[in-house]
C-alpha cells in the first residue's frame, strides 16, 4: 500500500498549540479547578491527566452517573474542537489536595 | 463593650439573594457553558456542598476554611471558630485559617493570643500583609484603641515592597472607610469614602454597582457595610459565590459577588480578571481579551491573567500575540512548567525543534511527571528522525503506567525506521488491543506485517484501516490485491 494511501500528515503542528488552548478554554470555562489537571495536545491527539473536578462543585456532582456524564459531554466538546483526532482523558481521584501555603507540612 | 465595639453580629450577613423571581433562570446564557438550573442562594447552595465535602473528604482542610467563612458571613462566630479549627487540625500550616480563627474568636469578644501562629512559609506578600493588617484592625477595636490607630496600620503598610499589586496599599482606605461607618463617624467615613472613590474607576464602578456611590446618604451606606463581610480572607469565599452563581447563568449575581471581594480586598487587577471569566464563560471572548488586557495594566506582574490572555489570543489564532504573553509570564514565573510546554508547543508549530526540545526538557524538569510534555517530546523526537531518543521518552511513559493508541502507533512507527519490525508489531498490537478503532493503527501494522512477509495478514489489516479511516479518506483508488503484493 503506497504512502498516497497514509493517515493524513499534511495536518499543521501548529494546530497542536491552538488546539491546547482552546482544551483549556473549554475546562476554564466548565468551571474546572485546573491545580489538580495537566492538558497536552499531540499530533491532535488531547491527552488530559489529572483530576476533573469543578469548583465550586454543584450539588449530587459527587454521584458516579452525574460525573460520567459530564466527562462524556466534556469529551464531545473536546473531539468538536477542529483539529483533534482523539481525546484521551487519564483520570484519577484522590486526597491528595492541599491547602494553600502549606508547604511545610509533609 | 459598647455597641460600636461589638463586632460581627449586624455587618456580618449573608448574601441578599434579592427578588425571587430574579434568580430563577438562566436567561442570557450559553446553555453548552453555562449550566442552568434552579438557584435561590448560592451562600445555601454553598452550605449544603460544602458540608458534604467535609464530610465525604474529611482531609480537606480548605473546605473546612471554606465553611468557616460561611458561618462568618452567616453571622455564626462560634461556628467560624470551629470550622477554622477543624481547618488547622488537618493543616498546621494553614495561615489563612488561622487568620479566620483569630477573627472569629475576635468577634465573640475572645482571646486570641493562644492560638499559635502556623510556622515556616508564610502567605504570597499581598495576602499575608492583607490578613495582618485586617487582624490588627480588628484586634485594636476590640482593644478599645480604636479609632486613631487605624491611621497607625495605613503607615505600617505603606512603603512596604508590595511589588506592582495595588490591593496593599488602597486596602487601609477601606477599612478605614468601612470602621469610621460602623462607629457612626460620618465625617470621617466620608472623607475616606471620597479618597477611596478618587483612587481608581474600577473602584468607583464596583462601589457604584453595590450602590455605595454615589453617596446615597450615611444610613445607606451603614446598611450597605453590614451586608458584607469585612475581612481580605472573604476574597475567597465571595469568588466561590459568584462561581456558584455564574455557573447557573446569574452573570449579575456573580458580578455582584467579585464587587463585594473587591470591597474588602481591593485589587483591581483580580477584579478585572473575575470579570473577564464571567465574560469568557458567557461567550463573550472579545470582553474577556479587552478584560484580562486591563487586568494586566493594572498588574502587570498578573502572571495568571497573562497566562489566561495567552490561551485566549491563541484559541483566536493570534499566535505572536500568545506568545508574547507567554513569554512575558515564563519571565516573571520561571517556575511554571505548563507555561514552558506551551511556548514548546508554539515553537513545534514554527519549526523551531531546538527550541521546542529545549522547552519541554525545561517543563519535565519542573515537573518530571508531566506526561502530556513527555508525551510531546517524545512524538517530536519520531518526528525529528531521533527515533531512538523518541523511543526511550516513550518508554518512560509506560513506566509511568500510561499507554494510549496513538502513543503506541508512533512507538511502531519509530520502531519500523528503526527497521525493529517486531519490536513495531508488538506496540501495533497492543495499540489495537486497546483502541481497535483507531484507523491509522492498521495501516502501520499492515506496514509491518509486511515487511515480516506476512502479505496476508498486512492486507487484511489495510482493509480494515480503509474501512476504518473516515477521517483519512483514500488519496486515490483502493489498492487491487496484486498491488500490495507487489509493494
Amino acid at each position: 500500500m503506497g504512502e498516497k494511501y497514509a493517515p493524513d500528515q499534511t495536518k499543521p503542528v501548529s494546530a497542536d498549540f491552538t488546539i491546547n488552548a482552546r482544551v483549556m478554554q473549554i475546562l476554564a470555562r466548565r468551571w474546572i479547578d485546573m491545580t489538580g489537571v495537566e492538558v497536552g495536545t499531540t499530533d491532535g491527539v488531547v491527552l488530559i491527566q489529572g483530576r476533573l473536578e469543578r469548583e465550586p462543585k454543584g450539588w449530587g456532582e459527587d454521584d458516579e452517573l452525574a460525573r460520567e456524564r459530564f466527562i462524556l459531554s466534556l469529551r464531545a466538546q473536546i473531539r468538536n474542537i477542529p483539529g483533534v483526532a482523539d481525546v484521551v482523558m487519564r483520570l484519577h481521584e484522590g486526597d491528595d489536595r492541599e491547602a494553600p501555603w502549606a508547604e511545610n507540612i509533609s | 463593650m459598647g455597641r460600636e465595639h461589638q463586632l460581627g453580629q449586624s455587618q456580618l450577613r449573608p448574601v441578599q439573594p434579592g427578588p425571587q423571581g430574579q434568580m430563577m433562570s438562566g436567561q442570557g446564557t450559553r446553555a453548552s457553558q453555562v449550566d442552568v438550573g434552579l438557584l435561590l442562594d448560592a451562600a445555601k447552595e454553598a452550605e449544603k456542598v460544602l458540608e458534604h465535602e467535609a464530610r465525604t473528604h474529611p482531609t480537606y482542610a480548605d473546605v473546612r476554611h471554606r465553611l468557616g467563612l460561611l458561618r462568618l458571613l452567616r453571622n455564626d462566630p462560634a461556628g467560624a471558630e470551629r470550622e477554622f479549627e477543624e481547618a488547622m487540625g488537618i493543616n498546621p500550616g494553614y495561615r489563612a485559617a488561622y487568620y479566620g480563627l483569630r477573627m472569629a474568636r475576635m468577634l465573640q469578644g475572645l482571646p486570641v493570643g493562644e492560638i499559635r501562629e502556623p510556622e515556616g512559609k508564610t502567605a504570597p506578600v499581598p495576602e499575608e500583609m492583607s490578613w495582618r493588617f485586617a487582624d490588627e484592625c480588628y484586634r485594636r477595636l476590640t482593644d478599645e484603641q480604636y479609632p486613631k490607630e487605624a491611621g497607625q496600620c495605613e503607615s505600617e503598610t505603606a512603603g512596604q515592597d508590595t511589588s506592582s499589586d495595588d490591593g496593599v496599599h488602597t486596602l487601609p482606605g477601606h477599612y478605614a472607610f468601612f470602621f469610621a461607618t460602623r462607629r457612626g463617624d460620618e465625617e470621617e467615613a466620608r472623607h475616606q469614602f471620597d479618597k477611596v472613590m478618587a483612587h481608581s474607576e474600577a473602584g468607583q464602578q464596583a462601589f457604584s454597582r453595590l450602590g455605595f456611590y454615589p453617596w446615597p446618604g450615611f444610613d445607606e451606606v451603614r446598611a450597605l457595610c453590614d451586608m458584607l463581610l469585612w475581612t481580605p480572607l472573604a476574597v475567597d469565599l465571595y469568588t466561590y459565590l459568584a462561581r456558584i452563581y455564574a455557573r447557573n447563568g446569574l452573570r449579575d449575581k456573580a458580578i455582584d459577588c467579585y464587587d463585594r471581594s473587591y470591597v474588602v480586598y481591593p485589587r483591581r487587577s483580580r477584579l478585572a480578571m473575575n470579570r473577564a471569566e464571567l465574560a469568557a464563560a458567557f461567550g463573550e471572548e472579545t470582553e474577556a481579551i479587552s478584560l484580562l488586557t486591563q487586568s494586566i495594566d493594572d498588574d502587570p506582574k498578573c502572571v495568571s491573567a497573562r497566562i489566561a490572555l495567552g490561551y485566549e489570543y491563541a484559541s483566536q489564532g493570534f499566535l505572536e500575540e500568545a506568545r508574547t504573553q507567554f513569554e512575558v509570564a515564563a519571565s516573571l514565573e520561571p517556575n511554571y512548567a505548563d507555561v514552558r510546554y506551551n511556548l514548546a508547543l508554539l515553537n513545534v508549530g514554527e519549526g523551531q525543534i531546538e527550541d521546542a526540545l529545549t522547552e519541554f526538557k525545561r517543563a519535565l524538569a519542573l515537573n518530571p511527571g508531566y506526561l502530556p510534555a513527555r508525551h510531546s517530546m517524545g512524538h517530536l523526537l519520531c518526528r525529528a528522525g531521533r527515533n531512538e531518543e523518541g523511543l526511550r521518552e516513550y518508554a518512560r511513559i509506560l513506566k509511568q503506567g500510561f499507554q494510549s493508541s496513538d502513543m503506541l502507533v508512533q512507538m511502531g512507527k519509530a520502531a519500523m525506521a528503526l527497521d525493529r519490525a517486531e519490536e513495531a508489531l508488538q506496540y501495533l498490537e497492543r495499540a489495537i488491543f486497546l483502541n481497535p478503532e483507531f484507523a491509522p493503527t492498521y495501516y502501520y501494522i499492515g506496514q509491518a506485517y509486511q515487511r515480516k512477509g506476512l502479505k496476508n495478514k498486512a492486507r487484511s489489516a489495510w482493509r480494515t484501516y480503509l474501512e476504518k479511516a473516515n477521517d483519512w479518506e483514500p488519496l486515490g483508488p483502493i489498492p487491487a490485491e496484486d498491488e500490495a503484493e507487489a509493494s
